[in-house]
């Protein structure tokens, strides 16, 4: 749901040339901070993680059109760094299959690689729950669902600021008549962003029950998998 | 769910003309197409490069309706972007849905006709090692992942009866998390033996780089058109006229010359 699933050239050229810039800039810093890692540990890792969003991207809840990520478990096993680079990997995957926008895949990473980053920090802030598998399950849950939030904020900012683009064009256009019935210069926004912010909540409950059983049942049986973020 | 093994099975089948065109010429067709998208909110145009699109998928001998099926999956939301846009115009509303279609069946037309080594071939010349490495090792473990996610499901569905949604839930996440943990083992042994064998060397790169006679043709094609779409918005467009349609023209002939040279 946090991805931005518009399609090719609606966003204004210098929102997503914007988006591609500063991910570039995100991906050169996550690059320079793996220089010093367990390369051979974390890169397969990184990748089965990619794999692991492409393939649950795909399974969509259909009733409420929620696509999950597991992008904040992704963060929590791999790192900031890591997990932001398997977040754009799995942006390149997600094209592959015929889903999702060239121009938009600056965007994309700097949305999902927040959840990413912020997961990790926030599992690592909750850190004294992490002793036993329940308690990594309920922090995995709680850092997944504020994360989401944030991220859908993220999501809906850049909409926003999208759609002020596309107003500018309807009054060169001369939509001004339709404008003025529908009360305001941009009609579609609001609509939008409670659509995404309440079906995006029923979401965001199931990826955290998820992404909590996944974080409990690793906790229980390779706890090095989490050591790393719990002792951040 | 996106069915991830036929796209790679249909990408490894020889089957029609798109398939034997080259994968930079893809990528520059592809790339031209979201150029249009990017420049054009006129829904003729779109309609018209969906339609050359579908043409291209029927001609192709690729299979029509699964792929239909696989590029209508994300217009969900293209579609409710479009429905928050009624309030401006129809036409806004459906160029956005244009573009969403144009977009999926743009990047499923290249992945479908494209196996995915010779597309990471192109990637790896542009990309840094690590990210290029977490790449092909990703795209391997989402065939590991499925095959083990869905032996998984299938042996947890046999041994037990039916359960309620939140039950059901937490036992898909288990069957999840085994599926990630036998993926990242068996990556981490592939990724071992594939450094081992000199992964990363520049002997194991791949062969030079050559230019494609055919690319020649899709450049030309689409300078031609950016050239046509230019002409018709500036003013003493005739002025223009003979170096701009000269130039493309002259590279369509040598890619049309070169292409039947070597087909």
């Amino acid at each position: 749901m946090t991805h931005i699933m518009v399609p090719d050239g609606v966003l204004a050229p210098w929102l997503w040339v914007g988006g591609w810039i500063v991910a570039a800039m995100c991906l050169a810093a996550a690059l320079w901070a793996t220089r010093n890692t367990d390369r051979m540990r974390l890169v397969p890792l990184a990748g089965t993680m990619a794999a692991v969003m492409a393939i649950v991207m795909s399974l969509e809840i259909v009733p409420i059109g929620y696509e999950p990520h597991l992008t904040v478990l992704s963060g929590i096993l791999l790192g900031p760094a890591y997990g932001f680079l398997a977040t754009f990997v799995f942006n390149i995957l997600r094209m592959l299959v015929g889903d999702g926008s060239v121009t938009l895949l600056g965007l994309n990473t700097l949305i999902l690689g927040a959840e990413s980053v912020g997961g990790y920090y926030l599992f690592s802030a909750f850190r004294r729950l992490t002793g036993s598998p329940t308690g990594s399950g309920v922090a995995a849950a709680i850092a997944t669902v504020v994360a989401l939030a944030v991220a859908t904020g993220l999501f809906l900012a850049v909409v926003y600021i999208g759609s002020i683009d596309i107003g500018a064009v309807a009054d060169q256009a001369g939509w001004d008549t339709l404008l003025e019935r529908a009360g305001t210069d941009d009609p579609g926004f609001p609509v939008f962003a409670q659509l995404v912010l309440i079906l995006g909540a029923v979401g965001w409950v199931i990826e955290a029950t998820v992404t909590g059983a996944i974080a409990a049942f690793l906790r229980a049986v390779r706890p090095t998998l989490l050591r790393e973020a719990a002792a951040a | 769910m996106i069915d991830v093994l036929a796209i790679d099975r249909w990408s490894s089948q020889e089957r029609g003309w798109l398939h034997r065109a080259s994968a930079p010429a893809k990528l520059a067709a592809a790339a031209a197409c979201i150029a249009v998208l990017v420049a054009s909110r006129d829904v003729a145009v779109l309609a018209l490069v969906y339609g050359a699109l579908l043409a291209a998928l029927m001609s192709s001998r690729l299979p029509l309706r699964p792929l239909l099926a696989l590029s209508a999956l994300p217009l969900a939301m293209s579609a409710l972007f479009a429905i928050t846009r009624l309030g401006t115009t129809w036409e806004a509303a459906i160029a956005i849905v244009e573009k969403g279609a144009i977009t999926s069946l743009v990047l499923l037309l290249l992945v479908a006709s494209t196996p995915a080594i010779q597309l990471f071939q192109v990637m790896r010349r542009v990309m840094p090692r690590t990210l290029a490495e977490i790449l092909f090792l990703g795209y391997r473990s989402v065939f590991l992942l499925l095959g083990h996610a869905l032996a998984a499901r299938e042996a947890v569905r046999l041994r037990s009866a039916r359960l309620s949604f939140p039950t059901r839930l937490k036992r898909n996440a288990l069957v999840g998390a085994l599926a990630v943990l036998r993926a990242s083992e068996l990556a981490t042994e592939q990724y071992a033996a594939m450094r081992l064998r000199g992964l990363g060397a520049s002997a194991v790169d791949g062969p030079r780089w050559r230019w494609p006679s055919d690319l020649n043709v899709v450049l030309a094609i689409t300078l031609l058109l950016g050239a046509s779409f230019l002409i018709g918005r500036i003013t003493d467009a005739e002025r223009f006229l003979v170096p701009t349609v000269t130039g493309p023209l002259l590279i369509l002939a040598s890619g049309v010359a070169r292409w039947r040279t070597t087909s």
